[in-house]
Order: C-alpha cells, then structure tokens, then sequence
C-alpha cells in the first residue's frame, strides 16, 4: 500500500517536500541566530569578571554572573524556541582555549600589575578576554547565517 | 524497492513541516508553530495529536506572566523516523532510483 503510494507521487512532488523541509529547516534556524548584543553583552560580562578577579574583587562575581543569567533569559524569553544543543568539535575547541585563557590573564594581570598599575592590568586582561568572547560570538553567528544561508542585518 | 523507511504519518504536508521546523531546535512554542505553518490553532492541534499518538512529538505546558505556553519537541523516535524519511525522499528523487519508481 505505501509502495502504492510512493509510485503515484512524481518525483516533482516528492522534490517539493524536500524544498518545503529546507524551507522549515531554514525558518527554524533564523530564529536562533544569535543577536549581535548578546554576543557583545557575554563578552563585556566575561571581560568584567577576568578585571575583577584581577583586581582582587571576587565579592562583585556574583553581580557579573547575574547579569549573565539575565543576558541569557532576556535573549530565550521572547524567542518562542530554544536551540538544540550542540556541542560540537568547535564548541570543545573553544571552552578549551576560554577557561585556561581565564585563569591565565587573571594571573598574567596580577603579576603585571606592579608594571601597568593596578587598575590597567586588570583592565587590560579583561579587554582581552572581552574581544577574544566577541569573535568567538561574531564566528557563532556566521555559522548560523552560513547555514540559514541569508545574510540578514540587524 | 526499498521502502520501509518512507514514513506516511511524517509525509503529510502539515506534518513535515511541524517535522522539519522541529528537527533543528529543541522545542518550540505553539504560537511559533502555528505562525510559521500559516494554520489555524485547531489544524495545528490536529496534526500535532497524530504526532504525538505515534511518538514522535511530545508536548509539555510552561506559565509565564500567568500566561499558558504550550511547546512541543520532536522525541528521539520522532527524530529518527524524521531523519529516515528525509533520506529516503532524498533517495526517491534521485535521478537514479526514478525508472525504478516508473516501472
């Protein structure tokens, strides 16, 4: 019987259903791309929380990390859907560079500070960490475009 | 001819979208569903209750601002079956397998 089926459909027919199966595919992963405030937010939030714990202000973390939570519920609140998780070869590469690129300008920052001062050191280290979050981010969200295959502004 | 994997509760029109717009994401909201379909709420039900009734799409209920959200995902059978049928469209159009299908 589903043999049946198959043969009366045209291959048109059976092509439309893979073009209507991209269409979704692509509407779907337009609503996930990742807006460009977000990527920026992650990354100052980041790069604040790297000059603090530079500086020696660790009792500020917490009110860096809850904006970062409020940063993520801002950007699922009004979303209507939520991104699968994929934890890809790319997404190991990249925690594996950030965590020990987090202890190591915290630390870099401590022992320079006798050389920068004690408001530049950790400045500078947050600022790094800030652009090294950003491009990770701006890389993330080609990705999405690539695979929405549109280039769309803001 | 090698048909086991076309699935006809999937292949309806509706159904592969619901299908299709699923498969990237987590879960997604009703509204959001029902936007993108272009269908009214009680076609959107419909189809999404013959999802469910094989397993392939659960549902689970959210309150936000004391106002209820409905959101649905594919289950990983629905993924599967989803994924199988995907192939095998690919498959049956193919150039190829086409004099197969004609005769």
């Amino acid at each position: 019987m589903v043999e049946k089926e198959i043969q009366n459909e045209s291959r048109e027919m059976l092509q439309e259903s893979l073009d209507s199966i991209e269409k979704m595919e692509q509407a779907a992963l337009k609503r996930v791309v990742p807006p460009l405030w977000f990527g920026a937010s992650i990354a100052l939030l980041a790069g604040a929380l790297v000059a603090l714990s530079a500086a020696g202000l660790r009792e500020y973390h917490v009110y860096i990390i809850l904006l970062m939570v409020l940063v993520l519920v801002g950007k699922s609140k009004n979303l209507g859907v939520s991104v699968r998780k994929n934890h890809s070869k790319l997404t190991v590469i990249a925690m594996c560079i950030l965590i020990p690129l987090f202890f190591m300008l915290v630390a870099g920052a401590q022992a320079i500070s006798g050389m920068l001062g004690n408001v530049w050191a950790p400045l500078s280290a947050g600022g790094i960490l800030s652009a090294v979050v950003f491009v990770l981010s701006l890389f993330e969200r080609r990705c999405y475009i690539i695979r929405v295959g549109v280039e769309q502004g803001e | 001819m090698k048909i086991n994997r076309f699935d006809t509760v999937i292949h309806a029109p509706n159904r592969l979208q619901i299908c299709a717009f699923l498969a990237p994401l987590e879960e997604a909201e009703f509204q959001v569903l029902r936007a993108e379909l272009d269908v009214s709420d009680s076609v959107l039900s419909k189809h999404i209750k013959q999802l469910e009734e094989v397993g392939y799409l659960k549902q689970r209920k959210s309150k936000m601002n004391g106002r209820q959200r409905t959101w649905a995902c594919l289950t990983r059978k629905g993924r599967k079956a989803f994924a199988c049928h995907v192939e095998e469209l690919k498959r049956l159009v193919d150039p190829a397998n086409q004099s197969r299908l004609d005769d």
